[in-house]
């Protein structure tokens, strides 16, 4: 069931992370359409290992996604990521994605600032409120300093460039 | 007019990181659509061997050709011989469009002017190619003066984990100097390949593949001190196997073509 955030939730999220000042992407899994051999899947590995944050890269032929895990406060954007397939010849599409960092309000609605990049807007979740809630409150009972991480399907948002959607998000806690 | 009787080819492909997007997947003799990842680049080395009617017909040259991506769909190349037996009568053709046959340092410019995506491991793209080459000798075997040549060419094709279907055509001409010129070279060519469902393993396992090449060129006589020559120009079609084994940046290609 595909239930919007309501701002209680928001509001929760905002007191989580507090030493976090904004997002970061901890793991990039991009689907790529036209790789057909192994040089490719190297070619894409190799140039996305020299992204600076980029800790490891796993290419998979057979389901045509690269599965980038970034290290702990990179500044890794995900235009860097697609733009390794573009020039390697291959055309990026959607990706899944985890990022943490802290909830933060945006028009009303819960968004999540990721570095490099204007803003992610957590547009669907994939919980119902009663559930994600308390999943904010027990974390911030448990402790205060925990970061909230978000994963969900990411595509490009139509006429912003920079600006990316994430829909099918979930919530959870993460330490 | 002298006949094919074969042509065999070897070829290493070390291609560095960053590279060896699309020409890792290229058949052997045939036209197809290489194009490097941007800033990448490739070394390939080319033992190309041609049988004729006779040990005067025959061919061995050592090749190699360095390449690199301009861009993700622009790419330079520039190919070097070191001939190691050459033949006198024997047209010279092009049995690869990718690679002169002649004593000669070539450089080509290839642009993949189209590129559709169709699903996760397919795609379409055209490539058309423009490059020029220069004489490292004076005169040919046949006593006629080297000459420089541009080539044209241009090559269409599919792409995907199990199949590969490229054709593709070219053209060659030599300038004209003191009444001398080689007969320009035709070729045309079409290429299908397939990967069996045993071997498409998932990177970083090898991956191997399997082409059937078929080649047609005519090359027109050439001219000496400004006549025709009677014993030069032909045609020939040519058919036969390939393969392609590559191993993250490494590769190993060969095939043999026939006349039929």
């Amino acid at each position: 069931m595909h239930l919007r955030l309501a701002p209680a939730l928001l509001t929760a999220l905002s007191f989580l992370a507090p030493t976090v000042a904004s997002a970061e992407f901890r793991r990039i899994e991009i689907t790529i359409h036209g790789m057909d051999c192994a040089t490719c899947a190297h070619a894409v590995r190799v140039a996305a290992l020299k992204i600076d944050g980029v800790e490891t890269v796993t290419v998979s032929l057979q389901r045509a996604v690269a599965d980038i895990r970034m290290r702990e406060g990179n500044r890794v954007t995900i235009e860097q990521i697609r733009q390794v397939v573009r020039r390697s010849g291959f055309t990026p599409r959607e990706a899944n994605v985890t990022v943490v960092g802290s909830a933060i309000e945006r028009g009303g609605a819960p968004a999540i600032a990721v570095s490099g990049i204007d803003e992610v807007l957590i547009v669907d979740v994939q919980r119902s409120d009663a559930s994600a809630l308390k999943t904010v409150e027990d974390a911030r009972n448990a402790d205060p300093s925990v970061v909230s991480e978000v994963t969900g399907m990411l595509k490009p948002a139509a006429g912003q460039p920079g600006q990316i959607a994430i829909t099918t998000a979930r919530v959870r806690r993460t330490q | 007019m002298r006949q094919l009787r074969r042509i065999a080819l070897l070829m290493l492909i070390v291609a560095m990181p960053r590279g060896a997007s699309a020409s890792g997947h290229g058949p052997v003799f045939g036209g197809a659509t290489p194009t490097l990842g941007r800033g990448g680049w490739q070394l390939d080395q080319v033992w190309m061997g041609r049988l004729g009617n006779g040990s005067r017909d025959d061919e061995q040259m050592l090749r190699t050709m360095i390449s690199v991506g301009l861009t993700e769909d622009i790419q330079i190349s520039g190919s070097f011989p070191i001939p190691l037996q050459t033949p006198i009568y024997m047209p010279r053709g092009r049995p690869m469009a990718l690679m002169s046959a002649n004593q000669d340092a070539e450089g080509i410019l290839a642009w993949r002017f189209q590129r559709r995506p169709l699903g996760p491991n397919a795609r379409l793209e055209s490539t058309v190619y423009g490059g020029m080459a220069i004489p490292l000798e004076e005169f040919r075997k046949d006593g006629m003066r080297a000459t420089p040549s541009m080539y044209v060419a241009a090559a269409t094709g599919y792409v995907s984990r199990e199949h590969y279907v490229w054709v593709g055509g070219g053209y060659q001409r030599s300038a004209e100097m003191s009444g001398d010129r080689a007969g320009a070279t035709t070729f045309v060519s079409a290429v299908y390949g397939f990967r069996p469902p045993a071997l498409r393993l998932d990177y970083p396992k090898p991956d191997l593949r399997f082409f059937v090449e078929a080649v047609g060129e005519h090359t027109e006589r050439g001219q000496h001190h400004g006549f025709e020559m009677e014993f030069s120009g032909g045609s020939a079609v040519l058919v036969g196997p390939t393969a392609l084994l590559l191993y993250k940046e490494y590769g190993l290609e060969a095939g043999l073509l026939f006349p039929v």
